[in-house]
């Protein structure tokens, strides 16, 4: 019950936070904004509880805000999912609207920095809590990295000089003093126009930068996670169950792909023992920002029972509106030590706050 | 247009420029001119990924900054809206460290190039 209703007040959230959103923008802005939704999130916690069988964590952008969930339709109806988790960025939401790029600069790793809660009741009534953390070591998609931002700036500077020659030419023009032009608003608004209009026609307009933007740059993210179990429905007496570690390269392949390599490890304990299973991961993805497919190999050795396993899996993508995503995937699963096989699928809600938020 | 009262026996002025709020990039450029002309006195340049500090002092003897007037204009772009929504820019005056005034801009961000331009004019208290 207590599930329940947390899980309404999340949905709750979810649509308040969707509405304002819908209110603040149009259709253009909207376009060109959705460049920043960049990719499903993968939630270390949400990886942690292993209500999917593939242990890749994709690296992201950090998001203030993501929610994922995973079977929340049943084949009739949308159902209270299996499992649930958000992700936030606690220094972005404690210093909002105080950062600036020096703060940034200063010290990018912590704001890189996310915060991941999780929920899963297995088919035993065993509900599972997962804390997860993750941070982003390389991100060469990010405009704020220096290369990127030294060529930003030259073209800030180059704009800013000639509109303030601009100004300058067309007062002396004019025969205009530096205080008439600051008395008269509406001789800056035509004074803009003209420039922007100067500039446009010139070519000079600046450029938005989408290059930095790209879906499928080159990153890297570590991530680690806790995860405990309770036997109760209140998820009291939680006891430690287990400890996962996450390393995720990828980078990009031409304009259109993305290739990942990741490495999961994670050590357990089953009725006072510990185990150590570890997997190789690796996805391709091809397609555009919006819209997705991908094929995804998985070597996993459990220790528990001593099996080597693998994973082989396709899939999609799609970007539905204003940061809500969703993700299919289907494929098998195949026990090579006990010549086992069996047929995996996943069908998953993500919701990131999308960059045209206010 | 905002006046700024200075002390003629003090201090050379000091001005400041300032982010305050934005995960930006930005460039700016300063000018200080006489009240009834349009020609420039000085102009300061700058931007918020140099490592200098955006202060300045203007021309002395400080008698001589009485009605000129300051223009600041920046462009800047959101390098982030996942981190910052809205922006604060400041250029602050001050003599002997002490602040005497500041005109600033706040606004929403927008993916895409925005521009301010803000005037003040110094003045000397009493005159």
């Amino acid at each position: 019950m207590k599930k329940c209703k947390a899980f309404l007040c999340i949905c709750l959230l979810f649509y308040m936070h969707l509405i304002n959103a819908q209110e603040e923008i149009n259709v253009d802005t909207l376009i060109r904004n959705l460049r920043l939704n960049f990719a499903v999130p993968d939630l270390p916690a949400f990886n942690a509880l292993q209500s999917d069988p593939g242990n890749l964590l994709r690296p992201a952008s950090p998001k203030e805000f993501s929610f994922i969930a995973n079977q929340f339709f049943n084949g009739n109806n949308i159902i209270i999912p299996k499992s649930i988790a958000i992700e936030i960025a606690p220094i972005v939401l404690i210093r909002y609207n105080k950062l600036t790029l020096k703060d940034y600069q200063k010290n990018p790793i912590l704001y890189n920095t996310r915060i991941s809660l999780g929920t899963l009741r297995d088919s035993t009534n065993i509900s599972h809590l997962a804390i997860g953390f993750r941070t982003t070591l390389i991100n060469k998609g990010d405009i704020k990295n220096d290369k990127n931002l030294r060529k930003v700036i030259e073209d800030l500077r180059s704009i800013n000089r000639n509109r303030n020659e601009y100004y300058d030419q067309q007062l002396i023009k004019l025969g205009k003093s530096e205080e008439y032009f600051a008395n008269h608003p509406e001789l800056r608004i035509k004074f803009d126009q003209e420039f922007d209009s100067i500039i446009h026609n010139t070519g000079q307009t600046i450029k938005d930068y989408k290059e930095y933007n790209s879906w499928n740059a080159e990153k890297l993210d570590i991530a680690f996670s806790f995860v405990g179990s309770s036997q109760d429905s209140a998820s009291k007496h939680i006891k430690y169950n287990s400890f996962l570690a996450w390393i995720t390269y990828a980078r990009p392949v031409g304009k259109n792909g993305h290739i990942l390599g990741g490495f999961n490890f994670n050590s357990y304990k089953v009725e006072n023992s510990t185990y150590f299973d570890f997997s190789l991961q690796s996805r391709f993805y091809i397609g555009m920002n919006q819209l997705k497919g991908f094929v995804e190999g998985q070597y996993l050795h459990k220790n528990i029972d001593n099996t080597n396993n693998i994973i082989g899996r396709l899939g999609c993508e799609y970007h539905i509106y204003n940061g809500i995503w969703v993700d299919f995937n289907a494929g098998i699963y195949k026990g090579i030590t006990h010549n086992t096989s069996d047929f995996v699928s996943s069908f998953r809600l993500i919701y990131a706050i999308p960059g045209n938020y206010k | 247009m905002n006046n700024i009262f200075y002390e003629k026996d003090g201090d050379p002025l000091k001005i400041k420029f300032k982010v305050e709020n934005g995960v930006i990039a930005i460039a700016y450029t300063i000018k200080l001119s006489e009240r009834d002309s349009n020609k420039a006195v000085a102009y300061y340049d700058g931007d918020n990924q140099n490592p200098e500090d955006d202060v300045y002092f203007l021309p002395i003897p400080i008698e001589q900054n009485n009605e000129r007037i300051l223009r600041l204009s920046a462009t800047f772009y959101p390098l982030d809206l996942d981190l910052s929504k809205k922006y604060l820019i400041k250029l602050e005056v001050y003599q002997r460290d002490i602040l005497l005034d500041s005109i600033e801009q706040d606004g929403d961000l927008t993916l895409s190039t925005q521009a301010i331009l803000l005037f003040a004019k110094l003045k000397i208290k009493g005159e």
